[in-house]
C-alpha cells in the first residue's frame, strides 16, 4: 500500500483521486465520505425508496471507484460520479417503471378516480419503520411535487437547485445538449409552479 | 423590429435574473410588467424552496459496505519505480567497487586466472559453434540472404516488422482490463 502522503481532509478531489489511483485505501474512503450524502439524496429523490436508494448508491460508488483509472482528471470528479448516479437511477426507473408512480398518483391520471387508483396507498396496510421514515422524509409538498416530474426533469432540477450545478455541467453529466437541459429545467419549474400554486396563495 | 423593452422575459432571462445578471433594460421591463414580476418571484421562491431541501444520509456503515466491494489496485508511482530501478543497478555496482577497493590483490589474481581460463574455453566454444553451423543443411540458404545489400535490407525490414508486431501484441496481452462504466442512455 502507498504511504500516506497528502492530508486527504483538505485535499482537492483531483488530488484525492490521484492518491486513490496510487492504491491508498483512505483516499477511496474519503471520496465515499465526501459524496455519500449528495449521491444518496439525489438517488433517493429519484427512486423514492430508501432501500433501493441505498443499493443504487452503493452500485454508483462501486462502479466509480472500481473504474477510477478511467476517470479523466480534466473533468470534475463530482460531475463524473453524479453522471454515474443518474445513469444508475434512470436505468432502475426504466426497469421498474416507477416514473409513473408517486405518492400523489400518476401525473398522467386525468380524473380523481384515476389519481386515487394510481396513488401509493401508504395508509392501506401496516407501515414498516422504513416506510414510515420514507413517508416522513419525502412527505413534504415540495418533495411530492418533485416526484411527479418526469425522471429527466427531476434529475435536472435537483442537480440545478439542490446541487447548485451550472447548466453546462448538468449537460455534461447527463450527456444532453445544453438547450435540452435548459428546456427541461424551465418545464420542470413550470410544472412545480403549478403544483405548488396553492402554497403561494 | 420587436420592442425589446415591451416583450416579456424569456426563460433564459428569468435564469439570468435569478443569477443576478439580467441586462439593465430588461430589469426595467421586469419592474414595469406585473406578469413577469409574478413569474420571477415564483421562480425565486421555488429555487429557494428546492435549494433548502435537506440532504439525506444512507444507513450507518454505508462506507464499509462500499469498500467491501471495491477492488483497490496498488499502482506503483513512477518515482518509486525509478528509485527501485536505480537502486537495483547502483547498489550492486557500489558494492562491487567497494569490494574491489578493499581487496585489490585478490581481484587482480582472480582476473588473471579467469582471463587465461575463460580465453581458452571461449575460443574452443566459438570454433565448435562455427563448425556446427557450417555443417547445417540450411546454412547455404541463410548465407545467400546476406549476399546482396537488397536482400540484407529485406531481412532487416522483415525482422523489424516482426519485432514491432510482437511488442504490440505483448502490450495488448499485458494491458489490465478496465471495468465498464455506465453511460446515459438516450
Amino acid at each position: 500500500m502507498a504511504k500516506p502522503g497528502i492530508d486527504l481532509a483538505i485535499a482537492s478531489d483531483q488530488d484525492v483521486v490521484l492518491e486513490a489511483r496510487a492504491g491508498r485505501q483512505a483516499a477511496y474512503r474519503e471520496l465515499v465520505r465526501r459524496y455519500e450524502r449528495p449521491i444518496f439524496s439525489l438517488i433517493y429523490r429519484m427512486v423514492r425508496n430508501r432501500e433501493q436508494a441505498e443499493d443504487l448508491s452503493q452500485e454508483t460508488f462501486v462502479k466509480a471507484l472500481n473504474a477510477i483509472e478511467s476517470y479523466r482528471p480534466e473533468y470534475k470528479f463530482s460531475s463524473w460520479i453524479f453522471k454515474i448516479a443518474n445513469n444508475v437511477s434512470i436505468d432502475h426507473l426504466r426497469r421498474r417503471e416507477l416514473d409513473t408512480l408517486s405518492l400523489d398518483g400518476s401525473p398522467h391520471a386525468l380524473t380523481p378516480e384515476a389519481i386515487q387508483a394510481s396513488a401509493l396507498q401508504l395508509g392501506d396496510r401496516q407501515e414498516t419503520a422504513l416506510e414510515e421514515l420514507e413517508a416522513k422524509e419525502l412527505g413534504g409538498e415540495i418533495e411530492a411535487a418533485i416526484a411527479t416530474l418526469r425522471p429527466e426533469y427531476r434529475a435536472c432540477i435537483l442537480l440545478r437547485h439542490v446541487e447548485g450545478r451550472p447548466y453546462e455541467e448538468i449537460a455534461t453529466m447527463l450527456d444532453l445538449p445544453l438547450g435540452t437541459v435548459k428546456t427541461y429545467i424551465h418545464r420542470a419549474r413550470g410544472e412545480l409552479r403549478q403544483a405548488l400554486a396553492h402554497l403561494r396563495q | 423590429m420587436t420592442d425589446h423593452i415591451a416583450t416579456h422575459l424569456t426563460p433564459d432571462e428569468l435564469d439570468n435574473w435569478l443569477a443576478g445578471s439580467l441586462a439593465r433594460n430588461r430589469e426595467a421591463h421586469l419592474h414595469a410588467c406585473a406578469d413577469c414580476r409574478r413569474l420571477a418571484d415564483a421562480d425565486r421562491a421555488l429555487a429557494h424552496l428546492i435549494g433548502s431541501l435537506p440532504l439525506f444520509s444512507p444507513a450507518e456503515g454505508f462506507g464499509d459496505r462500499v469498500m467491501a466491494r471495491v477492488e483497490i489496485r496498488h499502482r506503483a508511482r513512477p518515482l518509486a519505480i525509478a528509485a527501485a530501478l536505480a537502486a537495483g543497478l547502483l547498489l550492486p555496482m557500489a558494492a562491487s567497487v567497494a569490494w574491489s577497493l578493499a581487496y585489490p590483490e585478490t581481484l587482480t589474481q582472480l582476473l588473471q586466472g579467469a582471463g587465461s581460463g575463460i580465453g581458452g574455453l571461449g575460443l574452443a566454444a566459438v570454433r565448435s559453434l562455427g563448425t556446427t553451423l557450417l555443417a547445417q543443411p540450411w546454412y547455404p540458404w541463410v548465407h545467400g540472404l546476406f549476399e546482396s545489400p537488397a536482400r540484407l535490407g529485406l531481412v532487416f525490414g522483415a525482422s523489424a516488422a516482426a519485432y514491432a508486431g510482437g511488442v504490440l501484441v505483448l502490450r495488448r496481452l499485458m494491458a489490465l482490463p478496465m471495468p465498464r462504466v455506465a453511460h446515459v442512455q438516450g
